[in-house]
């Protein structure tokens, strides 16, 4: 429990003086808080005394007191605030910081670590996670720091009025604090169990949604619904028990504390009247037994929240540790733009895709990759703009090897158009923008009209201002493509690497998107991933890997009058057309 | 759809738990009750050093009673939260399988049109939000009214003016309170829309990692990434800033209920109309209920928070079913007629305008058009993903309408382009066409549909977890699948709407083989992306606009469509052409 206090505390970085602050303001906040009890305690005992005629009560007796107590009032509502604007904010503060850390962590790392380790763990981590963090870290803190505080500084003064009652406080807060220790336990090795039933039942109802189209179409609606209704009853079974075992912990906690109180009342009424205790004293302390444990009750709440809170942090913490790739990457700036790879060697899940690969790639020509699906060639394309790092052999850019590179001034030389287009959900104007950061409206349209889209663009009811839907929803596909191939004439680097689209999306568009492709690679060094018989004639090379590595080398011409794979592939090419059926 | 109340939404799904409901909120009120007893007691301690007789007994005996009245506060107070636990579960359960079965019952287009992620974060994420508040407020809304209405009751036997001075910070905390709520849903819905928002630009910034990449962007260069979270910060900040003084003023006074009961108390004791036991059980009882005030207000943020979830949560839980029919309709052959069919999406934008169709029982037909024309929604209107906004669709001469969804789902073979694998064996994954077929049926659809080369060089061969395989399967690989689902279904009509993403030649002729053997004298319906393939159909029906245009064999429509013409042109030219043309012009 105190150790995720401690890490929460170390979280907070910079503002551990506000928090540290807020732990001050919050002490005086709950004395504050408890001087009104001892206020009416006393003012119990001068009734009393009045009462039994032997001190009678001071004039204005009760104005005075309403003046004392309202003061106290105000004084807890003051220290609170305090405590508020100290302590409320770090977290978001905190929060906003690491999204943006965690932000420029990700773009720095292997590629392969988002495959490795669920796309969906990262994005839950810096999303639902930190959210979580942010909400509840600071109260929770609070909570716990506060409680203990608070209590500490009563049963020291207790001691002043009695060791005996303060002892009977001592062992109360420290049997529930065992209690609690045994509750986080609980907790941390039920908080696996818990997260691993809400993972399943979401992958149930991923799979339930995803696959609803195939249920339905071989009518399995009714076995889909029972597996669903399982999956949900599974979850409750396991919460429910969970908190099973939670509850008598709990209660454990809150009765110790009960006990104790009990105790302080009876040990006092004793004393009391064994004349070891003042009378006035032992008021205050049965209104006391009252509100001494108040603060430490509740810490039980915290105690499982603070738990989760510091696996979201171990988790956050995991992400920032990652290794970054171009750690000891310089800025280079390059004069010429051959690319040769030596030898490269690459194996990925411990599989290898790629085994031992050799190929230049003369500055301003054009090189074809081909080979069957599976073969290596979208990993090649990969490991030159060093979203991977090979296992051995060197890949080489402008004389340089770009191990030498940091990521940035890698990629500043470097286009590359996907066949998955992925579009931001933000406007056109941007999409085409991010491509260039500070281009200026006039490249935009320049870019745009380049790549076939100014024309559809204009189109749209709101021009450049149209905003894209998630993942590029509202544009046909041909629209993305060419949205894609804007941004990256816009950024004109001058080597590109394109992922050659299979799909035709309809005849039309495609030759858009030719003609689109043209304007950016002309002039520039281009390897590309080919599928069309065009494409591949007109390269200067083609390089045919299979299995991992290159088995034929050379242009269209040399290729297809020797044996092997590429002429069977043209074969197919060629003849690959109509559906007889 | 009107806003229901979330009380009533809320009892809607506890049907199955209303008794442990019950049974919960009794034993919180006979907990809050017994956390009462220890007050009493120690009333009574101090009435007997007041009335000068305490002996060791009786304090003994009054210290047992607090300590009985505690242990029935705090077993009570177990068995309610735990009940009350189970029964929030429980409720959590029922609407998920509410939600679960209108997803199934609805449109299948309402599906489609949102992300699986989407869909998930509300019925796992949101609806896990109802738990905590749900099972706090369940016991205790009634418990901790009920406890200061029974002080107040029991204050007003002993002197009504300390009952209701006992209450005076009620109005001063209330209406500071009320200050604070005047705008606070919408501030609140604020809040969490500018939070969801965040997470939302996150989860696309980890998904477009490639592109954030390849163009260099970095969070914060990256203007919407760093723009959210800074306007994000910006808000809650300011939020927080604006609720802070209020709030804990209201926070400060709420629970001082002692600011009214000890001047007025010695007020009153002092003009004789009190007696000092009666200030000291006063004093008391005005702590007991600081508890269960300060409890109260933690509620309506309970509740706040219940009711935003039910509200995100509503939208599923009202989806309306496609009407369905139990009768098998009885239809004369395959044949596919349109008559006059308009349909759109969204209520604006007319997808099918007037659309007229015929697909002869046994031909094959192909629908070709430029894109957005409206060529994929015929199919899934056939597949009756959505229901059409008027004219009419028939199977064999019958609309269908009026045939249940289960025949229409026999009759048809729908091969998507989402080509999705299920989290079992790839046998399994095959034997969904149909789940009655034995292993050696399914072995034969796998070899017609061009699967057994790939699937029996996995380790695991057929019993390989899809999930696991997934990874290692190409895009035509994971089709192939799909269309040995599709032929071992063996239904007479084939939607295919031919997948764009073929992933090289050498799988698209296999591809292209496995479509032979599922469209084998049936009625084929080809959503077509590419002419090259359909150029041997019997009848190719141009789709633009909305509306069939014109309709015919390849060549009649080279003959007499311009707009056809023209597209096959442009589709011979871009097979023609030339990357990286350093060297110039295109050839024709």
């Amino acid at each position: 429990m105190f150790k995720a206090t401690a890490r929460i505390i170390k979280w907070t970085g910079k503002y551990k003086k506000n928090l540290y602050l807020g732990f001050v303001y919050s002490f005086f906040a709950s004395i504050a808080t408890a001087m009104p009890i001892m206020v009416a305690a006393l003012a119990l005992h001068n009734l009393i005394l009045d009462y039994r005629g032997e001190k009678p009560l001071e004039p204005y007796y009760s104005l005075k007191m309403l003046v004392i107590i309202v003061a106290f009032v105000l004084l807890r509502f003051l220290f609170s605030y305090l405590r508020a604007i100290n302590q409320e904010s770090i977290a978001c503060k905190v929060g906003a910081k690491e999204r943006i850390e965690v932000g420029g962590i990700l773009k720095r790392v292997p590629l392969g670590y988002f495959s490795s380790n669920h796309t969906g763990d990262i994005s839950s981590t810096i999303t639902t996670e930190l959210s979580f963090i942010e909400l509840l870290s600071m109260s929770m803190i609070d909570n716990l720091v506060n409680g203990y505080i608070n209590v500490g500084v009563m049963i020291v003064m207790l001691a002043f009025f009695s060791l005996p009652i303060a002892l009977i406080s001592l062992a109360g807060v420290l049997l529930s604090m065992g209690f609690l220790e045994i509750l986080k336990k609980a907790s941390d090795k039920t908080s696996p169990v818990l997260h691993k039933a809400q993972e399943d039942m979401a992958g149930s109802v991923i799979e339930y949604v995803r696959g609803m189209a195939v249920v339905k179409a071989f009518g399995q609606s009714g076995t889909a619904m029972a597996s669903i209704h399982k999956a949900f009853n599974d979850s409750k079974k396991i919460n429910i028990g969970v908190e099973l075992k939670y509850g008598p912990v709990n209660m454990l906690h809150l009765l110790v504390l009960d006990i104790a109180s009990v105790g302080i009342v009876i040990v006092s009424a004793i004393f009391a009247l064994n004349s070891t205790m003042p009378l006035p004293y032992m008021l205050m302390m049965l209104i006391f037994s009252f509100s001494i444990f108040a603060k430490v009750a509740p810490i039980n709440n915290s105690s499982h929240s603070l738990g989760r809170i510091e696996d979201a942090l171990n988790n956050l913490e995991k992400l920032k540790e990652t290794d970054f790739i171009d750690t000891n990457g310089k800025d280079i700036e390059l004069d010429n733009y051959d690319i040769s790879f030596n030898n490269v060697r690459f194996a990925y899940d411990k599989v290898d895709v790629i085994k031992d690969v050799s190929f230049d790639i003369p500055q301003n020509t054009t090189t074809a990759i081909v080979g069957p699906s599976g073969c290596g060639k979208t990993t090649l394309c990969s490991l030159l703009a060093r979203f991977y790092d090979i296992d051995s052999g060197s890949i080489i850019v402008g004389g340089r090897d770009v191990r030498e590179f940091t990521c940035d001034s890698l990629m500043n030389n470097i286009s590359m158009v996907f066949q998955n287009v992925y579009l931001f959900h933000d406007t056109i104007k941007n999409n085409i923008a991010f491509g260039k950061a500070d281009a200026s409206m006039d490249e935009i349209i320049a870019a745009a009209k380049q790549a076939r889209c100014h024309d559809f663009i204009m189109e749209l009811p709101k021009g450049y201002d149209t905003l894209i839907g998630e993942g590029g929803s509202s544009l046909s596909g041909g629209e993305k493509q060419r949205v894609s191939i804007a941004r990256a004439i816009l950024k004109d680097a001058p080597i590109i690497i394109l992922d050659e689209a299979t799909a035709s999306i309809d005849p039309e568009n495609e030759h858009l998107i030719q003609a689109a492709l043209t304007e950016l690679t002309a002039g520039k060094t281009v390897i590309i991933i080919a599928h069309r018989l065009a494409t591949i004639q007109h390269a200067d090379q083609i390089v045919v890997l299979e299995e991992g590595r290159v088995i034929q080398k050379g242009r269209h011409e040399e290729l297809s009058s020797t044996e092997g794979l590429y002429g069977r592939f043209i074969n197919i090419i060629e003849t690959a057309g109509a559906w007889s059926l | 759809m009107k806003k229901k109340n979330w009380i009533r939404v809320v009892l809607d799904f506890a049907a199955n738990c209303r008794g442990k409901m019950i049974v919960s909120v009794i034993c919180a009120v006979i907990s809050v009750f017994g956390g009462i007893v220890p007050y009493f007691a120690v009333y009574n301690i101090i009435k007997l050093f007041i009335e000068g007789d305490p002996t060791t007994s009786n304090i003994v005996f009054w210290g047992l009673i607090a300590l009985a009245g505690y242990a029935v506060k705090q077993l009570f107070f177990l068995v309610s939260t735990m009940l009350s636990h189970i029964s929030a579960y429980t409720i959590l359960e029922n609407i998920r399988k509410r939600m679960a079965d209108r997803l199934m019952r609805a449109p299948l287009g309402t599906v489609l049109n949102d992300t699986a992620g989407r869909i998930k974060n509300t019925i796992v994420d949101k609806v896990e939000e109802i738990e905590l508040p749900l099972a706090h407020a369940i016991p205790e809304v009634f418990s901790h009214m009920l406890l200061p209405i029974a002080v107040f009751v029991y204050l007003c036997l002993i002197d009504w003016r300390m009952a209701l001075v006992t209450l005076v910070t009620i109005p001063v905390a209330a209406i500071s309170i009320s200050i604070l709520m005047r705008g606070f849903s919408e501030k609140y819905n604020k809040y969490m829309k500018s939070s969801d928002h965040v997470n939302s630009v996150i989860v696309e910034y980890i998904e477009g990692i490639e592109v954030i990449r390849a163009f260099n962007q970095s969070a914060s260069s990256y203007e919407k990434f760093s723009y959210s979270v800074r306007s994000f910060l910006d808000f809650s900040l300011e939020w927080f800033r604006s609720t802070w003084p209020v709030m804990n003023f209201s926070l400060a006074v709420l629970p001082s209920s002692l600011l009214g009961t000890v001047p007025l108390g010695i007020h009153l004791y002092s003009t004789g109309s009190l007696s000092v036991a009666e200030f000291a059980i006063s004093i008391i009882l005005s702590l007991g209920i600081v508890a269960p005030l300060m409890k109260l207000q933690m509620i309506v943020n309970d509740i706040k928070a219940i009711d935003y979830a039910v509200m995100t949560a509503d939208d599923f839980l009202n989806l309306e079913p496609i009407p369905d029919t139990d009768v098998n309709a009885s239809i004369s052959g395959c044949g596919i007629k349109f008559n006059d069919v308009s349909f759109s999406y969204s209520n604006n934008l007319k997808v099918l305008d007037g659309m007229n169709l015929e697909i002869v029982d046994g031909s094959f037909t192909a629908l070709v058009g430029p894109s957005g024309g409206g060529k994929s929604t015929v199919a899934r209107l056939i597949a009756r993903f959505w229901d059409i906004n008027s004219g009419s669709i028939e199977i064999g001469g019958v609309n269908i309408k009026d045939m249940p969804l289960s025949q229409l789902m026999q009759l048809t073979s729908y091969v998507t382009q989402d080509n999705f694998l299920f989290d079992c064996s790839l046998k399994e994954n095959i034997r969904m066409g149909r789940p009655e077929a034995s292993d050696s049926e399914v072995f034969e659809a796998a070899q017609a549909a061009q699967c057994d080369d790939f699937i029996s060089k996995l380790d695991l061969g057929y019993d390989t977890p899809a999930g696991e395989a997934g990874r290692r399967l190409s895009g035509g690989e994971k089709q192939r699948i799909a269309i040995a689902r599709a032929i071992l279904k063996n239904a007479p009509i084939v939607l295919l709407d031919e997948a764009t993403a073929f992933t090289d030649p050498e799988n698209e002729e296999k591809i292209q083989k496995s479509i032979m053997a599922l469209t084998r004298g049936k009625t084929l319906l080809v959503i077509a992306h590419r002419l090259s393939t359909i150029r041997n159909a019997d009848k190719i029906i141009l789709i633009d606009n909305g509306k069939a245009v014109q309709s015919g064999t390849h060549e009649q429509l080279i003959e007499k469509s311009s707009l056809y013409s023209s597209m096959w042109k442009a589709h011979v030219n871009a097979r023609q052409w030339v990357a990286g043309s350093v060297k110039g012009e295109i050839n024709v």
